[in-house]
């Protein structure tokens, strides 16, 4: 069983492209999701309509940090037009004109490119300015245009709730959360799931193609024809590889905090811990898979039968907003186990005590699929 | 150990590919398995060691009935297809073989200098095996079949690839091991390796069609070329169709 592990830790190290895929490829690709979800400084462009916005806003929403400029009489006539012709423009307000819908309803039907949120009706994402326009817009609000509903429009939206709460600073609405701060970057808010994805996904091909490979090479069935037990040649792949397994997650996790500096309440050492019960899962299940392919690219033609679907359930969704009780499938992921032990002790500063179910379910995991993969290995040897 | 087969068949989905196979392969000997591509050489060997199963019919290692698992430590199987593990070096493919096999530490580093010099690889004994050329990856999979001096051998096409000059050698190694009381099982395409033989078995269509000495053998033919004994077994099924 040791000479096996030995054997598969030497045939990793010779091979430069999976020491590659091991190390490098998450390294590189957790760096670049955290450039792609840090907090930007974009600066979004606000144009204003100075003669139907009341003047005291218009002073305010000047004084936001957003590039804010009087909206030419063209936007003004045909906002929607205007907008698909200025990309750049973030948002236009203009006061309701009464010769136009203002409705939800039939603003939409100006088609999909252009939407208008009209503040009254915008819910939480101007919860300041509910109250507002009693005292600002003269009791008749405002219209906002955009382009589309993204990131930077939204970004223009809180420049002007944050205009009008400056103006009536009793409808200032002040978040507390319980864990985190609110003004959390994307990364810091799911940082914590991206190293458990890309964990359970490197090792799962690693392993998956390491085995593939030997059986196709017909070194398993060689293998076989010694007098190993079954169990040995299971216990000694998950080992060889668990090394690298276990080696990325200290690199992962380490990177992820300490070089991209994802706070973390908890132990380091305790995330550490789930992430390589993570990974020696995802070795037991790249074996399993590697049943049922026969080429290493039938491996990765797996990936998205078993991994992707895994990825909706580690966390980047919230399960409770799946419909049909669909989320409860997230008790048949690991991934699902893992990275909710990671959020918990990263997030919420958990120890031990409070994650342990989510460990027990990962060691179940990898020991149920080992148990698998050696009745699976009967294929060669009944004995 | 004597080696018996008894009515053994076998067939992949419905395909027969052996059919009522008996032989017995006493202890000693070297045994010749001779038939065109495709006749079941290679599954025979296979269903020797218990890597396939047979559907009927047994075969028994002295009074071990196959698949036995500790039987295996005195098999030494070399697979047709060269299965060794191109990302590591020629020598720590076979530590791993002999760690396998639970050779002790000092005992398996003579071994290994021993098959390596058999099989002439001593100088590439550090190259990793994805540089190594056809021929040497066969000898590295003879070499690792060797390795821990099993009691039979089964070598699937050993010599295919393999120069003049070293078939000889390798060729004289086995009847060295022979003279020890090993028994050995080869499959060969090259007739002339029969003359090396003690005995030798014919596979055609699923079946043994004949086995015995090879003197015997060839004093059936007209030539003194075993291949003759297959070409009458073509043209008399071919008569068969036709009549
Ligand atoms: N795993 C398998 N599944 C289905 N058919 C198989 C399998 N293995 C072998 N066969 C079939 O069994 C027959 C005998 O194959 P085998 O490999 O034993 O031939 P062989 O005598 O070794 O040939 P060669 O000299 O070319 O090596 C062939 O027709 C082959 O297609
Ligand atoms: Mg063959």
């Amino acid at each position: 069983m040791r000479a096996l592990a030995i054997r598969v830790v030497t045939q990793i190290r010779n091979d430069r492209r999976s020491m590659a895929m091991l190390i490098v490829a998450p390294v590189f690709v957790l760096t670049l999701i955290f450039f792609l979800l840090a907090d930007s400084d974009y600066v979004p462009k606000i144009l204003v309509d100075e003669d139907g916005v009341p003047a005291p806003l218009v002073q305010a929403i000047y004084e936001q940090d957003a590039a804010v400029e009087a909206c030419p009489a063209e936007a003004l006539g045909e906002p929607e037009k205007y907008l698909r012709g200025h990309p750049d423009v973030d948002l236009i307000v203009t006061a309701p004109k009464l010769s136009q819908e203002t409705d939800g309803q039939g603003i939409d039907g100006n088609g999909m490119i252009s939407s208008v949120v009209d503040v009254q009706g915008a819910g939480s994402q101007t919860a300041g300015g509910q109250s507002a326009p009693g005292e600002t817009g003269g009791g008749e609000g405002l219209d906002f245009y955009m382009l589309e509903s993204n990131v930077k429009s939204r970004d223009a939206i809180s420049a002007i709730s944050d205009a009008q709460v400056s103006l009536n600073p009793s409808s200032e609405v002040r978040t507390h959360t319980v864990y985190g701060s609110a003004d959390d970057s994307t990364f810091d808010s799911l940082g914590y799931i991206f190293p458990g994805v890309f964990t359970f996904f490197f090792v799962f091909i690693i392993s998956g193609m390491t085995l593939v490979r030997e059986r196709s090479g017909g070194t398993l069935e060689r293998l076989m024809m010694t007098p190993i037990r079954r169990f040995e040649v299971i216990m000694g792949y998950s080992m060889g590889i668990g090394v690298f397994a276990a080696i990325q997650a200290v690199v992962i996790v380490c990177y992820t905090i300490y070089v991209l500096r994802l706070e973390s309440l908890g132990s380091v050492a305790l995330i550490i811990l789930a992430m390589m019960l993570l990974a020696f899962t995802a070795v037991s299940f790249g074996a399993l898979v590697s049943i049922f392919a026969t080429t290493e690219f039938q491996i990765v033609q797996f990936i998205p039968v078993v991994v992707v679907p895994q990825v909706f359930f580690s966390g980047i969704i919230p399960l409770e907003t799946i419909p049909y009780g669909l989320g409860n499938l997230c008790y048949i992921m690991p991934m699902y186990y893992g990275c909710r032990a990671m959020k918990e002790i990263a997030v919420y500063g958990y120890g031990l005590q409070d994650i342990w179910p989510y460990l027990v379910a990962l060691v179940c995991y990898a020991l149920a699929l080992g148990v698998l993969n050696t009745l699976a290995l009967r294929k060669y040897r009944v004995v | 150990m004597d080696i018996r087969l008894k009515e053994v068949s076998k067939s992949f989905g419905k395909v027969p590919v052996l059919k009522n196979v008996s032989m017995e392969i006493r202890q000693g000997d070297i045994i010749c398995l001779l038939g065109p591509s495709g006749s079941g050489k290679s599954t025979l060997i296979r269903l020797m060691l218990g890597a396939l199963a047979a559907d009927s019919g047994e075969i028994r290692f002295g009074d071990t009935r196959v698949p036995n698992l500790p039987l295996l430590g005195n098999v030494g199987y070399m697979p047709q297809n060269d299965a060794v593990y191109t990302d590591l070096s020629g020598e720590a493919n076979l530590t791993f073989f002999g760690r396998l096999h639970s050779i002790p530490r000092a005992l398996l580093k003579e071994r290994i200098e021993a098959v390596l010099e058999m099989t002439d690889l001593t100088c590439d004994r550090n190259k990793l095996v994805r540089d190594y050329s056809g021929g040497m990856k066969k000898r590295l999979s003879l070499a690792a079949a060797l390795l821990h001096e099993p009691e039979v051998l089964l070598l699937d096409e050993p010599t295919v690839g393999i120069d003049p000059v070293l078939r000889k050698k390798i060729w004289e190694a086995f009847r060295e091991l022979q003279a020890r009381g090993k028994s050995i099982v080869v499959t060969t395409h090259v007739m002339d390796e029969v003359a090396w033989c003690d005995k030798a078995a014919l596979l055609y269509g699923g079946e043994v069609i004949e086995y015995g000495a090879v003197d015997e053998l060839l004093k059936k033919t007209e030539q003194g070329r075993i291949e003759e004994l297959f070409f009458r077994a073509s043209s008399g099924e071919r008569e068969e169709v036709s009549s």
